[in-house]
């Protein structure tokens, strides 16, 4: 304890002498540190408590029964009530929940809404929806509307607005809002019964029904409850977990990393002074452990300062941004709440890696013998460095082992581990080959030898300066490798559309009259509609067929337009007739598919999920996954390129468990130009109108393009310009820092008679050469991580931008140098004497 | 001349005052106390600090009537200094550290560091031309400063506590090399704590406050 109560007066001491570096430590900590925290805090805030979480879903009821919008809906609504009664008991209390589809205006505004029709004195549906102002709708000509309806309405509380379906002006009782959405449409209702019917006779209503019930004490024992989709309280907290905390948690690690390591070249900026100051101590008698604890604690002291510092910081901001987070997130906080546990690790994270830095540099200063510090011996020139060399290349060797085998397996996800490891692993061994460049530079221009000498003299500031920057570049180049050797790739699986290029389907569960379907077709452009039925995987009689989709290990699963077809459709639903080979297939049990990237192994790899298992008040229902296999075979026509349509037939469907959807029709337009918007609308509005029965799938799918372009352009054109920003102020800090530490030499130089001009020349050739270090590493480890990322998703060809490549790194030492140049002083420093 | 530092009350006048003249030959030592003004006197003469009044003229220019560029350049051809911590650049070779002051008067790096390794054998230190200063003792870097303060035939030399930090074997090598150099028609001004440093020149100047108190003619034959 008394040691480190030392320890840590020794590391304050230090870093007041130290201002500059120790400030620059204290920064670069503390962003990430409290951006993480303004995020968690933000993200924790915006996750309502598992009691508002159950009182939204569940209102003041103890489950939700969800049940099968009957048909015709208002007579069944009666019906479902009298079940609901008989399972759960007559002293039950019950309310049903009718939601709908409407418009709602005023004035000449109009906004699609959710009506919601219930019992609105009921204390069973109270704690559904919070009141902003106003109150709640008691009487059949009042509305409740949400913020936002009423925001985009352009009314207020006593202002008239009309419903669709309703024939009467409704007076805006009150505005309420859901936490969990802001910006949520929606309108409450009254429900005496008589709204039922005509709201659900709306072509686009799709009337679903659920009921609140709070189970008496006579309520049969679960278990009995039969076909009902129950909803408890244990669901609504299974339903509600926080979402995208991992991803953010992993950007805050990766940033960690980096900044561990830009961290580390900073102190090593004052490596020579910390040997002094060790060897100083090791003269007052302590110890070599006593030593790295002390160079510990100097990260340590730094550390639990810039935490402390950025925890707080990341609250108060997350409370100053709490309007703007609301309306970004479109909810709205409960309370304000701050994860302590989560922070608590961000705090350990950040001090761990503040300690690692220091001791990653300190840890030889520290250890080694005071008396060639002393003595000014302390040179790097022939220090064994056997450790680093076996960490580091045993690292490097991991790394290149896991992109080969990744490569050799076709599974991508081993490149990234692969480039990360071969990026620290480079890293370790350039603090050995930096030394030897001591070797070059003879007849070189005097700022250029100056500055060359002086990386390999400092190695561990210019390697950790260069695997800082060669992570950046590396994570950029792959990035850019893969997206856009992806990008030109007919295989490229991530942007997957769920139709053909400039496709629209149209789905019912009645026929459409052919004149329907022409009008439309001519709208969009297309030459007619392709008449086909989707596959679902089959369940027991009376439960909703479950559709199908596609696993994928990069992409996760999405659903592709399987089409159950006869061989004929499948000629239309292509557009031309099939080849022989693909009719044979077609015909002996193969799937077609019209994207390659579908098909790994001559097989595609359907999953969906069975029915759920019905649960009770106590158990919410269950969920199985099944995988389908089935053969499948390429349709090799650029025309179909990145459509995910898979043909099969009904016998292909049968045999692997699939059958089309029952009373489901569907339309495919495909148009030969991308259709504007409005055609797109033009139509969607004549199939509305013109389509018999309900309409299951009113969108039209009208593929513009895919967002592969746009997603590539951002992520070349955004992030890794920000990469490359974010390496220049690394590069130009680095330099600053290390042209400060060069003010002897530079006061010698004065004092030889060299313009001041040496200075800025040699701070741009120290970024320059420092730069081209991590660049070139940077690219080498980034590219080959690239190359196995596209090889092993099994693309079958890559572009790869070389030329870009070499342009944009050349453009980022060049910068550097400029960069250095500009930042370096114009002056030579005054000699000291002594 | 004179020169201060700072304004109002915080104005330090580190020189006022002073006059002397140097010539080939003689090596003048500067003695005082700390603070006295000694390093003052050295930068201002080097061409590193303007004085506030006077001048200085050094090999034949006045210091002050240079504009900055011809200073560097004067000082490149006719300065040299020597320093107590040697201030060798520590990324340089011993051979490049001498070459220095060629190279950045323009001298081909071969011709440059060919001329150096003649001066690095002059002062006793031509085996070390390939060595950094961290591989070399304290004495062997202050002959290799030597070697870059009076190479390339400059005939000034500004030393300040050039032995301080050797022991006295090292440090009477050292003083020999100067000697030697002076011998053949350097001229010098070294400061020194080190009555013994002072002995071998042929005047010493002592200053108190940044003036001269008294100006002592060592006896005859030195330098030794």
């Amino acid at each position: 304890m008394r040691f480190l109560v030392l320890a840590s007066r020794l590391a304050r001491r230090e870093m007041a002498a130290q201002r500059s570096s120790s400030l620059l430590v204290l920064i670069l900590i503390t962003l990430p540190v409290l951006g993480i925290t303004a995020y968690l805090t933000a993200d924790a805030s915006a996750i309502a408590s598992p009691e508002s979480r159950i009182a939204r879903e569940l209102g003041g009821a103890d489950v939700r029964v969800l049940v099968e919008a009957p048909e015709p809906f208002a007579e069944g609504v009666a019906r479902s009530r009298a079940d609901i009664t008989t399972e759960f008991g007559p002293d039950s209390q019950v309310a049903a929940l009718v939601k709908v589809s409407a418009t709602t205006r005023a004035g000449d505004r109009e906004v699609p809404t959710t009506i919601h029709l219930h019992d609105t004195a009921s204390p069973l549906t109270e704690p559904l929806y919070r009141l902003l102002s106003g109150k709640r709708p008691a009487s059949a000509d009042e509305v409740a509307l949400s913020e936002a309806t009423a925001r985009r309405l352009a009314v207020s509380v006593g202002d008239r607005v009309t419903v669709a379906g309703v024939d009467r002006p409704l007076v805006v009782s009150g505005v309420q809002f859901d936490p969990r959405d802001i910006e949520a449409a929606f309108a409450v209702l009254p429900d005496s019964g008589e709204l039922v019917g005509p709201l659900t006779a709306e072509r686009e209503a799709s009337p679903t029904l659920s009921w609140l019930v709070k189970i008496g004490p006579q309520a049969p024992p679960p278990g009995t409850i039969g076909t009902l989709t129950v909803v408890n309280k244990r669901m609504v907290l299974l339903e509600s977990q926080p979402s995208n905390r991992s991803l953010f948690f992993g950007v805050f690690l990766g940033s960690l990393l980096e900044i561990t390591l830009i961290v580390a070249a900073v102190f090593a900026t004052t490596a020579r002074r910390q040997r002094r100051f060790y060897a100083l101590l090791a003269l007052s008698g302590a110890g070599p452990r006593q030593r790295f604890g002390i160079a510990c604690a100097h990260g340590l002291v730094i550390g639990v300062i810039a935490a402390a510092i950025g925890v707080a910081g990341g609250v108060l901001a997350a409370l100053l941004l709490r309007g703007t987070l609301e309306q970004a997130t479109k909810t709205r906080w409960e309370q304000l709440t701050v994860p302590t546990g989560l922070l608590g690790q961000v705090v350990l994270l950040a001090v761990a890696a503040t300690v690692l830095s220091a001791a990653l540099v300190s840890r030889s200063s520290a250890t080694r013998n005071p008396a060639e510090a002393l003595h000014g011996r302390e040179s790097v020139i022939g220090r064994s460095r056997r450790g680093l060399i076996l960490v580091g290349g045993g690292l490097l060797a991991v790394g290149v082992t896991s992109m080969v085998f990744g490569l050799l397996v076709r599974r991508e996800t081993f490149a990234p581990l692969g480039v990360l490891l071969g990026v620290f692993g480079g890293g370790l061994l350039l603090t050995v080959l930096l030394p030897r460049l001591l070797v070059v530079g003879r007849g070189m221009r005097l700022p250029a030898r100056l500055a060359i000498r002086d990386t390999a003299l400092a190695p561990s500031r210019t390697a950790a300066l260069a695997t800082a920057i060669a992570s950046m570049i590396a994570v950029a180049t792959t990035m850019t490798f893969y997206l856009t050797g992806m990008a030109a790739n007919p295989d490229y699986k991530p942007y997957v559309p769920d139709a053909p290029e400039n496709a629209a389907v149209f789905t019912t569960r009645a026929p459409v009259a052919p004149d329907v379907l022409g009008r439309a077709a001519e709208q969009l452009g297309a030459p007619g509609a392709i008449a086909f039925r989707e596959a679902a995987l089959s369940v027991p009689e009376g439960a909703t067929p479950s559709p199908v989709q596609i696993s994928s290990a990069a992409l996760g699963a999405f659903s592709p337009l399987t089409a159950v077809v006869a061989e004929d459709e499948a000629d239309e639903l292509l557009g031309r007739p099939l080849s022989d080979a693909e009719r044979r297939a077609f015909t002996t049990g193969s799937a077609l598919a019209l994207n390659p990237g579908l098909v790994a192994d001559g097989s595609v790899l359907l999953k969906g999920s069975l029915p759920r298992t019905p649960g009770n008040a106590s158990t919410p229902p269950t969920f199985t996954e099944v995988d389908v296999r089935m053969p499948a075979l390429v349709v090799a026509d650029r025309k179909f390129r990145r459509a995910p349509l898979l043909l099969v037939t009904e016998q292909v469907a049968r045999a692997h468990n699939l059958e089309p959807l029952s009373q489901s029709y569907s339309y495919l337009f495909r148009s030969s130009a991308l259709p504007s918007e409005a055609a797109e609308d033009q139509a969607r509005a004549t199939l509305l109108e013109g389509a018999e029965g309900r309409v299951l799938s009113g969108k039209l799918l009208v593929e513009r393009g895919d967002s592969r372009p746009r997603v590539v352009n951002l992520i070349n054109r955004l992030i890794v310009p920000l990469l490359v920003v974010f390496c220049l102020v690394i590069i130009a800090m680095g330099i600053g820092l290390s042209t400060n530490q060069l003010k002897d030499d530079f006061a010698v130089l004065a004092a030889v008679g060299a313009q001041p001009g040496i200075v800025r020349a040699v701070a741009s050739w120290q970024a320059g050469a420092t730069a081209a270090i991590g660049v070139v590493f940077g690219v080498a480890i980034g590219g080959a991580g690239a190359v196995a990322m596209v090889a092993g998703s099994e693309a079958r060809w890559t572009v790869l931008p070389l030329g870009l490549t070499v342009a944009a790194a050349a453009a980022v030492v060049l910068l550097a140098a400029a960069l250095g140049r500009a930042t370096a002083s114009r002056r030579l420093p005054t000699p000291r004497w002594t | 001349m004179r020169r201060s530092y700072g304004s109002g009350i915080t104005k330090v006048t580190a020189v006022e005052d002073v006059g002397f003249d140097v010539h080939r030959g003689e090596l003048v030592a500067v003695m005082g106390p700390s603070g006295s003004g000694k390093s003052t006197l050295l930068l201002v003469v080097g061409g590193l600090e303007r004085p506030d009044a006077g001048s200085v003229t050094v090999a034949g220019a006045e210091l002050a009537g240079l504009s900055e560029e011809a200073l560097y350049r004067h000082r490149r051809q006719h300065i040299g200094f020597v320093f107590q911590n040697y201030n060798l650049i520590r990324t340089l070779t011993a051979v490049e550290n001498v070459a220095l002051p060629a190279e950045l008067n323009g001298m081909s790096y071969r011709k440059a560091v060919s001329e150096a390794e003649e001066a690095l054998r002059a002062v006793g230190v031509g085996d070390l031309a390939q060595r950094f200063p961290d591989q070399m003792s304290g004495g062997q870097q202050q002959r290799v400063a030597l070697a870059r303060a009076l190479g390339g035939g400059r005939r000034v030399l500004l030393a300040d506590e050039p032995t301080g930090a050797l022991d006295s074997h090292t440090a009477s090598g050292v003083l020999d090399v100067m000697a030697r150099r002076v011998a053949d028609g350097a001229a010098g001004i070294v400061v020194t704590h080190d009555p013994s440093v002072a002995a071998r020149a042929h005047r010493t100047i002592h200053l108190r406050d940044g003036r001269i108190e008294r100006i002592g003619v060592a006896r005859a034959g030195t330098v030794r």
